[in-house]
């Protein structure tokens, strides 16, 4: 199935986590050189758990669906529980990621990943 | 005139739109009968053995290097065998390496491909050069502009004939006059040109040109830089081993002459020989390529007029058009058109700098070759009118 679904469409022209958050307390930056594409994940920890999150991006449909279904899916929980395995992310999407796309959707991930490790 | 049944490759993909011929062509049944042919009949390591095989295989290759020096309208030996362009540029970058001091400077243009850019902004790192950078003035090399840039503190220019990404000729003759007035050397990257027009480097004033056989209906891994004899006698070799010296004795050493001296180690003679004979069939029929390659070009400009598409370089002389369209980012052009088996290179090109310039999300490039069809122009113009559909 083509990742350039009317569902996919919606969400890369509506996204909801594309904002600065109000008290982020970490952020970092990814970029791909190779294409252009970038990301400034912010997020706001308290308790051990993420309790606000968004992100700027510039680039393509796949970097923006990945951002927005990152963000939804670390919302409101533990940052030890988070699952940051490439292999099981790229298997996630209902979609399959083309051929030479993977860092695309794997941009916002090691952007989270670079705020865990710092 | 080859066309599209000539080519093997689209009898295993007849349905394949391929439209990436600036980043390597297709190869039509000659090449490669004539490679089969190479090891089936010819194949020894050349410039070594004395059985007559070895000897033959020499011959060959140096037959070669003749033909290309007759294309070209250069001496024999100022023919030196390479990978493609970026080997070419290298073994003179690293090869002038021992000849710069800090203070002098290189220029180069903004539109350079990185293997024209990075050898260069290596050594001006290593030796604190100043790296100059020609502005472009209507997608071409700014003359004006580069002579203020091009001094007396110069030692080299190097330049593309044609941007990779807009496939405009440059004004190399001109520029020529500017270097040879500040005793500057001319170096000129000529990777997106060979396939499509004739070159006589020397008489643009150029002091080396580098091209890639690939991309000219050779075998990958063939290429050539040519050079001037005044040149090499002052460029080092860049590739120690077998063959590239006279003799070896009491840790001491004598560099070969010509063009062996920057060809150490076994070479791909099947490889330079199916380049010579792709040169030597596109000498003959240049006239016809560029007319044939024009038409599907003003196809293609016909396809993307569409308020939503940026053409990048209207006025390309090579069969490259480069686009960007509103609000749909060129990766996403890309798999969109992959989907629809239609290959395109799409983002920056191997040159950043410009790509970024044109469009930050980067660029679209649609290059043609002579396997191309006015129909392959006709799926590629549906795909992009549904594609701008979809995002609408």
């Amino acid at each position: 199935m083509s990742y350039l679904s009317q569902a996919e469409l919606d969400i890369y022209k509506h996204p909801q986590y594309a904002k600065k958050i109000a008290r982020p307390t970490h952020q970092f930056s990814q970029e791909n050189i190779l294409c252009g594409d970038k990301i400034t994940i912010e997020i706001e920890i308290k308790n051990n758990h993420i309790i606000d999150c968004g992100y700027k991006a510039e680039g393509c449909v796949l970097n923006i669906v990945a951002a927005e279904k990152l963000m939804a899916q670390i919302i409101n929980q533990p940052i030890d529980k988070l699952d940051l395995n490439p292999l099981n992310w790229l298997k996630s999407f209902n979609f399959e990621v083309p051929a030479g796309r993977q860092k695309c959707v794997l941009l916002s991930l090691n952007a989270l990943e670079g705020i865990l490790a710092n | 005139m080859l066309k599209r049944t000539n080519f093997p490759f689209f009898e295993k993909n007849p349905n394949l739109v391929y439209l990436d011929g600036a980043a390597t062509s297709q190869k039509p049944k000659f090449i490669l009968d004539e490679i089969v042919a190479w090891y089936t009949n010819s194949n020894a390591n050349i410039g070594r053995g004395l059985y007559d095989l070895a000897i033959l295989a020499q011959d060959r290759y140096e037959a070669a290097r003749q033909t290309i020096a007759v294309i070209f309208k250069t001496e024999t030996h100022e023919v030196i065998f390479t990978k493609g362009t970026t080997e070419g540029i290298n073994l003179l970058a690293n090869g002038l390496d021992h000849l710069l001091k800090p203070g002098q400077s290189i220029v180069v243009s903004q539109s350079e491909h990185h293997s024209n850019y990075l050898p260069w902004l290596n050594l001006a790192k290593k030796h604190q050069l100043i790296l100059k950078e020609i502005p472009l003035k209507n997608g071409l090399i700014d003359l004006a502009k580069a002579k203020e840039l091009i001094d007396e503190t110069t030692f080299l220019v190097a330049v593309n004939h044609a941007s990779n990404i807009l496939g405009q000729i440059n004004p190399i003759k001109d520029l020529a006059e500017i270097t040879r007035a500040n005793n500057s050397l001319l170096i000129v990257d000529g990777a997106q040109v060979v396939a499509h027009q004739s070159v006589s480097p020397w008489e643009l004033g150029c002091d080396a040109y580098a091209f890639s056989g690939h991309k000219a209906y050779g075998e990958n891994g063939s290429g050539v830089v040519l050079i001037k004899a005044e040149l090499q006698n002052k460029l080092a070799p860049t590739l120690f081993g077998g063959e590239m010296v006279k003799s070896v004795h009491n840790q001491a050493y004598l560099f070969a002459d010509g063009p062996a001296k920057f060809e150490g180690g076994t070479q791909n003679p099947a490889a330079q020989i199916s380049l010579s004979t792709a040169l030597n069939y596109l000498h003959k029929h240049y006239p016809d390529i560029n007319q044939y390659e024009t038409g599907l070009r003003k196809l293609v400009i016909s396809e993307l007029n569409h308020p939503s598409i940026t053409i990048h370089n209207p006025e390309a002389e090579l069969p490259i058009v480069t686009f960007s369209i509103k609000n749909i980012p060129a990766h996403d052009i890309g798999s969109y058109l992959n989907e629809k088996n239609i290959a395109v290179r799409v983002g920056f090109l191997c040159s950043q700098p410009l790509a970024e310039k044109l469009n930050p999300a980067g660029v679209v490039r649609v290059s043609l070759g002579l396997w191309n069809t006015p129909e392959d122009i006709k799926k590629f113009g549906q795909a992009i009118k549904s594609l701008i559909e979809i995002f609408n």
